[in-house]
Parts: C-alpha cells; structure tokens; sequence
C-alpha cells in the first residue's frame, strides 16, 4: 500500500500540496498569454490537476521496482522516461475531455483556443511534474528505509540487553542465598569458625558475581575461579556428597567470554548431579582451546530415571541465548545425555584478552 | 512455654542437608516434650521411618532425592502430622492444600519454630486426623500430570514411571497396575487415579479399566455392539459404549 493513500490525513495533506503547483501553473499561464485571466485558467486547471496528483503517486511503485542503487542508470531513466510518458497522456486525455466540456460556453472559448496552440507546453509539464513526484518517492523511500534500520538495530540492542538482564537475574537464585544462611545459622552453634568461613565465602562469591556480572567479557580464568568459589559454599550444603573439579588447560585463562556463562550450567549440575541423588555426585567443569575456539564443558552424574523427570530448566536456556545474541551461528551449545551422565558442551569463538594479573 | 505437662511428641527430621537437620534439632533440643527420633536424608528414608517409628510428627524438605517432600506426603498418608521446612515459598499454597501444620521458610529462626510446634501440639492434642482424600488429590499442582506412581508396601517405597504402566484394572478398594506383566497393587480409588493422569495418554476404557494408549494394537468388535481393546501383547480389555466413545474422539 502507498505509504500517502495508507491514511485520510495523509491524503489531503498531499492534495493540499498540489494546490500551490496548480496556483503555479495558472498564474504562469495567464501572464503568458493575455487572452487567459488567471479565474479561467484556475477553473481549466484544477481537474486535470487533481487527476494528475494521484496518477504521480504512482511513482511510487516505479521508484519500487528501480531501486537507485540496485538498477543500472540507464534503466533508471527507461523506466521513468516511459512512465513519465504514459502518466502524461493520462493527463492529456483530461485536458482533452475538460476543454471540449468547457469549449461550450462561450466565457472559455478564448483559454481553450489558446491551449490548444500551447498543448505540447502541456504535456511537458504533466511529464516535469511525473519526475519531480519522482524524486520525491526516492527521497521517501530513502527516509522510510534508514528510519527501518534504525528501528530494527534498536530492537536487537534491547533484546540482547534484555536477554543478559535475564540471565544476570537468574543467576542469583535467591535459594543458593536462602540455603547458605540456613547453613551458616546452623553452624552458629555447632562450629562458630565454620559460620564465619562461610559468610566470608560467601561475600567473595556474591562480590565477584556482581563484579563480573556487570562486564561485558571476562577472562575464563575470572569465571572459574567463582564457579571453584561456588562450588566450595555448596560443599558446606551438601557435605561429602558433592565432589567437584574445575580445571582450565593451560593458555586459555585469558580467552574472553561473555561473564556467568558457566555458572547456571554449574548450578544445575549441582542440582540435578548432586542435590537429586542420595550420595551425591562429582560435578566437572573443564576449559580447553584451540586457535580459532574456547571449549567449555560441564559434566554431572544423572540418575537413568531421572531423565524422565525433565526440568534442564531456565539456565541451559538462558546461556543459549546469551550466546546466539551474541555470537550467532559461531557459538555452539550441545546437550550430551549418556546413561549415567549429563553434560553441556558449549563453543565459543576464541578472543583473547590482555594477561592482566589477579588484583 | 507453660509448666503444664504435656504429652511427648515424638518428632522425625527429613532433609537431605545434615546442617538443615541440625538446626531443626537444635530448636527441638529447646522444648523439652519434643524428641527427636529419627533423621532421614532422603525421602524412601522417610517413608520407612515413618512406618517404623509412627511419629507424631515430621519435619519434612520438600526437594530431596529419590522423593519429594509432597510425594513422601502422599505415602504416609494421616499418619502423621507435617510441619514442611524448605527454601522455597512457591510450595506454601500446596503446603496448605494437603493439610500441612506449618510451612517453614529457610532460614527460619527458634520463634518462628516455636510458633509451628504450638500449631502441631494443638493438632496432636485434638488427636485430629488429617482427611486423606484433599491430601492425595492435593499432592499434585494444578495442571501437572502424574509422571510416576509410587507404591508404598510397609516401609518399602516402589516407584513406577507411568510409561510403564500398560493398564490399569479396579479391584475393590485396589488398583491394579500391569507393569511390564506384573501386576501391583495399591489403595486408591480408580477414578482417582484416572483425575491425575495425562488425558490424552490414559483413557477410562471402562467402569474398571484406564489404558495406556501407547498399549493399544487395535479396537476389535467382540459382538454386535461391544469391542475389546486388543494390546500389543495380545491382552484383550473390554470397553464399554462410553470408552469406545471416549477412544474414538482420542483416535
């Protein structure tokens, strides 16, 4: 649909346009032959004129179908050159027919003689008046498009904000919180050195998520030494039941990822690998590279019925997510279910980030 | 507390933290007409102890292994009162659905523990019994359908995913379950079972049958007007007008 006829309002505001050009051409026409006053000329004007204000929007659809940059110049000027001509034989065709209505009264029979001596003056005028509706369609579609982009970057901006926002907020389940004060009012009593471990443990983790949390990348070195820290308040929760190992092969510490990627596939191992079964489990969080991709992995065990069970939850989703936002069709997650096991593979581009030492 | 003498309550811990237990105990230790006599770390634990023990009262987790704290509610039925302890608030409503005592959100400090063992004295003293038909049709949130059936037999647990459930037969106060050609009993009514089940999984064949539709070969015509559900090992069901009416809209 023409963007001009799409409203009401739109379309008298065109019609309003067109009024100062027909003004335009009577005025011109009466100072140019004496014989017209410019009331006849206004009168023999204005119904052509409106005709051709709609047939000009058909430009439109001529600017469409040859779009500057993709179309050759020549092809250009064909396609508009014979549109030009067909929307003034239009405009003729109601020249034509107008006049011989008003050649009956005898008021109009001077202005009416004196067009037809002029009628080629007047085709050219319905052809200038087709291509400058042209170049005013180019400029619009111009402006629509670059208004469209803008628009569209926008909205890709908000969703991966919104996206990392989500993830950050499902980070800190306020569970893991809850659970740990649980423990630490339990070990009041019974090993008041042990309370205060925790809190301090605690206090590290919370303090590194938030640092890490409001960055834009971090080294993996950064994210598993607060998965180690995670791990190490959820050993006071579960005791000898959680088992876990986080290792990063050496020279991959200062690749960068996009910061708690590991964490929600850590919780939900400890979850699913530990929390669900009675003796626990080991939780493995493994970092390797290579010259074009960081490889990280988290490995639980799962229990055979446990599948059916479901429930990998908002966590796997949310790193998916982060990481297609980010990084498209370059970033992998896979979902690896053996009997037994349950682990997450995840592949990211590899990036490396300056080797600043530890605060 | 007031020096009146009150009647022992016998209390079991079920949480599979030990630091969780601990704090219970811990409160526990402070009312002198609690005793705490058993500690379980997981829910089969529970159900066992229970049977063993008949406590007055449990202090039940609602996420541990093997069971969760409403499916171990659902075992031992009225058998003794439930004061849940747990992290999470999104349980409370269903808490209070199956009749608990109290609800208690982690960390909870002596007053608030105080608090539910005064609920739970109170109840134990009126020797009231919890209803049992709310608390198993309550033990599973609205809309969730019943992934796996537990069968409890004395203080022995059985877990049956409903998967492997091929049908299911009323015998009087029983159900029967055909699993994997065995069949094994439990208490509950058929209608109620059929009320838990995924709808488009299981249908009410007849008065006494529901089917696993994954079982069903093919719907034959024993007489003019009566089929049988034949399954795929040859087992033939009876279906009645209503069933057959139920399986055709399903088919």
């Amino acid at each position: 649909m023409h963007p001009i006829l799409a409203s009401r309002q739109r379309q008298a505001l065109y019609l309003a346009s067109w009024a100062p050009i027909a003004l335009l051409l009577a005025v011109a026409w009466s100072t140019a032959s004496p014989a017209v006053d410019l009331g006849a000329a206004l009168v023999i004007v204005a119904p052509p004129g409106i005709v051709h204000a709609f047939v000009c929007l058909s430009a439109w659809y001529v600017c469409r179908v040859t779009p500057l940059a993709a179309r050759s110049a020549p092809r250009i000027l064909a396609a508009h050159t014979g549109a030009g001509m067909l929307a003034a034989a239009v405009w003729m065709l109601v020249w034509e027919g107008w006049t011989r209505v008003l050649g009956n009264y005898p008021a109009f029979g001077e202005p009416v003689r004196d067009y037809r001596s002029q009628a080629a003056a007047v085709a050219a005028a319905g052809v200038l008046l087709f291509w400058i509706s042209s170049l005013f369609h180019y400029l619009l579609i111009a402006f629509e498009t670059s208004r469209r982009a803008e628009t569209r970057e926008l909205g890709f901006e908000v969703m991966a904000r919104e996206a990392e926002l989500r993830a950050l907020r499902a980070q800190i389940d306020p569970h893991f919180l809850f659970n740990s004060l649980q423990s630490i009012s339990a070990l009041t009593t019974t090993d008041p050195p042990g309370a205060r471990r925790m809190c301090l443990l605690l206090a590290d983790f919370f303090r590194s998520s938030v640092r890490l949390g409001g960055k834009d990348e971090i080294r993996i070195a950064e994210e598993m030494d607060m998965v180690r820290a995670y791990l190490d308040i959820e050993r006071v929760r579960f005791g000898a039941r959680l088992a876990g190992e986080v290792v990063e092969e050496p020279g991959c510490g200062s690749c960068l990822i996009p910061p708690l990627i590991l964490q929600p596939l850590v919780e939900n191992a400890v979850r699913h690998g530990v929390h669900s079964r009675v003796d626990g489990g080991a939780v493995r969080v493994t970092a390797r590279c290579d010259a074009a991709h960081l490889y990280l992995s988290v490995l639980n065990p799962a229990d055979v019925d446990a599948a059916a069970r479901g429930g990998t939850g908002v966590g796997l989703a949310n790193v998916r997510q982060r990481l297609a936002t980010r990084f498209g069709g370059d970033a992998a997650v896979r979902v690896v279910r053996d009997p037994g096991s349950f682990r997450v593979d995840v592949r990211i581009p590899r990036r490396d980030g300056a080797r600043e030492r530890e605060p | 507390m007031s020096a009146e003498p009150r009647t022992r309550i016998r209390a079991i811990v079920v949480d599979d933290e030990a630091l969780s237990r601990a704090a219970v105990k811990e409160y526990a230790a402070g009312h002198p007409d609690v005793e705490i006599v058993a500690e379980c770390a997981n829910g089969f634990e529970a159900v066992r102890a229970v049977n063993d023990m008949k406590p007055d009262l449990v202090f039940l987790d609602v996420r541990m292994p093997k069971l969760d704290g409403f499916e171990v509610l659902e075992l031992i039925g009225p058998d003794a009162h439930v004061i849940f302890v747990t992290a999470y608030d999104t349980y409370a409503l269903r808490a209070f659905d199956v009749h608990a005592v109290d609800y208690l959100l982690k960390p909870f400090g002596p007053e608030r523990f105080a608090e539910a063992l005064h609920e739970a004295r109170a109840r134990i003293a009126r020797a009231e019994r919890t209803p049992v038909a709310p608390l198993v049709a309550g033990a599973r949130p609205a809309g969730a359908y019943l992934e796996r059936i537990l069968i409890r037999s004395g203080s022995k647990v059985d877990v049956i995913p409903v998967a492997n459930v091929d049908y299911v037969q009323a015998r009087d106060d029983y159900i029967g379950l055909m699993v994997q050609g065995r069949e094994r009993l439990k208490q509950q009514p058929l209608g109620d079972l059929e009320g838990r089940l995924d709808p488009g999984r299981f249908v009410r064949i007849h008065r006494s049958f529901i089917l696993n539709l994954d079982r069903l070969a093919r719907l034959d015509l024993a007489t003019r007007h009566r089929h049988v559900a034949v399954l795929n090992d040859g087992t033939e069901l009876p279906v009645s007008r209503v069933g057959y009416a139920r399986l055709k809209e399903l088919l």
